[in-house]
């Protein structure tokens, strides 16, 4: 059996990492969680994984913080930028930043899994 | 300035002074209303809003203090300007005059340089404070906006998400009533949550910003999905 591949999910929102972690794992990721913005800088310094799925607004340290900070350091991962305020502004700076994709919430789970592979295939 | 769209209500019970002031104003492209007593301008004032009142302050019966106080203290009426008319030239009549709340005051026998003067300079003032309260109120709108959108878009998408995961468990021979039960309470709080930012969204007063607003919001809408085409698969 080949290596599952890894998911990190960056979002303040505990319902909601708590469910799409289940729904990503079901369908064969690897995943894994941070609630609090302020863990990613640290955790990511060690740790590899094959995509990020990075939230914008979050308290303490916001999504394109911490994609500034990731790809200053050449991260090697994909990042995809999920958010409920989707607007070109915003579009745009995530993809200066280094963003792969920028998907806006509400999302369903299909359109997301194809997101992740064209991501991640590409 | 296109002056025509500007209507004045003149509210004097001596035919003589309406007549003329109607005439003057009119001659300057105004649309002119007239009432002939307090209780009847206060009425016309209510029902046709007009851009400005030019109010006498000798009147039997209700005088043009009281008319103004009530006037600038009702709701519908207290944002159109008022220039109070006056025979007299004393000093504390004018400051009687102002602080029942009237904009300026001008004397009678008329100047009419200085009539159209001072009607103009109150239109404009009354322009420039509409302007501020719509521009005040759109503000506020659209910061309302702007964090329902995310409001709404979060309870959503975890919705979406446990919809999901119940078919997939639909899907299998044994059932497993915890999760689905457990998937069910996440779209019943969803609900909940959606409800409560519709009826704070109800809550505002729809302004005329709202249309300029909705207008911008609708082109963002139609092509973000070609717009992000571009920008990412570029």
């Amino acid at each position: 059996m080949p290596k599952l591949e890894s998911i990190l999910i960056i979002d303040d929102d505990i319902a909601l990492t708590k469910i799409l972690r289940e729904e990503l794992s079901s369908v064969g990721y690897e995943v894994e969680v941070i609630n609090d913005s302020r863990e990613a800088a640290t955790r990511l310094q060690n740790e590899f994984y094959d995509l990020i799925l990075l939230d914008l607004k979050m308290p303490e340290v916001d999504g394109f913080e911490i994609l500034k900070e990731l790809r200053s350091k050449e991260y090697p991962g994909k990042i995809i930028v999920l958010t409920a305020n989707a607007n070109v502004e915003n579009a745009v700076l995530a993809k200066k930043l280094g963003a792969n994709d920028f998907l806006p919430k509400p999302y369903d789970l299909d359109e997301l899994l194809i997101t992740i592979q064209k991501v991640l295939h590409s | 300035m296109v002056k025509d769209a500007y209507r004045i209500l003149v509210i004097d019970d001596r035919p003589d002074n309406v007549y003329y002031l109607q005439s003057r104003l009119q001659a300057e492209k105004f649309l002119v209303l007239t009432a002939f007593s307090g209780p009847e301008g206060i009425e016309k004032a209510k029902a046709e809003k007009p851009d400005l009142i030019l109010l006498d302050i000798m009147m039997p019966g209700m005088d043009g203090y009281e008319v103004c106080k009530i006037l600038t203290n009702d709701e519908d009426t207290k944002d159109i300007p008022i220039i109070l008319v006056t025979a007299k030239v004393d000093g504390r009549d004018v400051a009687e005059g102002l602080r029942v709340g009237a904009f300026d005051y001008i004397k009678k026998p008329f100047d009419k340089m200085e009539l159209i003067a001072r009607v103009n300079s109150a239109l404009r003032y009354s322009e420039m404070k509409k302007k501020a309260i719509q521009h005040e109120k759109y503000q506020i709108f659209e910061a309302t906006v702007f964090t329902a959108n995310h409001e709404i878009k979060q309870p959503l998408t975890i919705m979406s998400l446990a919809v999901n995961a119940i078919k997939r468990e639909l899907q299998k021979q044994d059932l497993n009533k915890e999760l689905i039960s457990e998937k069910l309470n996440y779209i019943e709080e969803g609900i909940k949550k959606i409800t409560n930012v519709l009826n704070k969204l109800n809550a505002i007063k729809h302004t005329e910003g709202k249309e300029e607003y909705d207008k911008e919001k609708d082109v963002r809408m139609v092509s973000f999905d070609d717009l992000k085409k571009e920008i990412f698969d570029s």
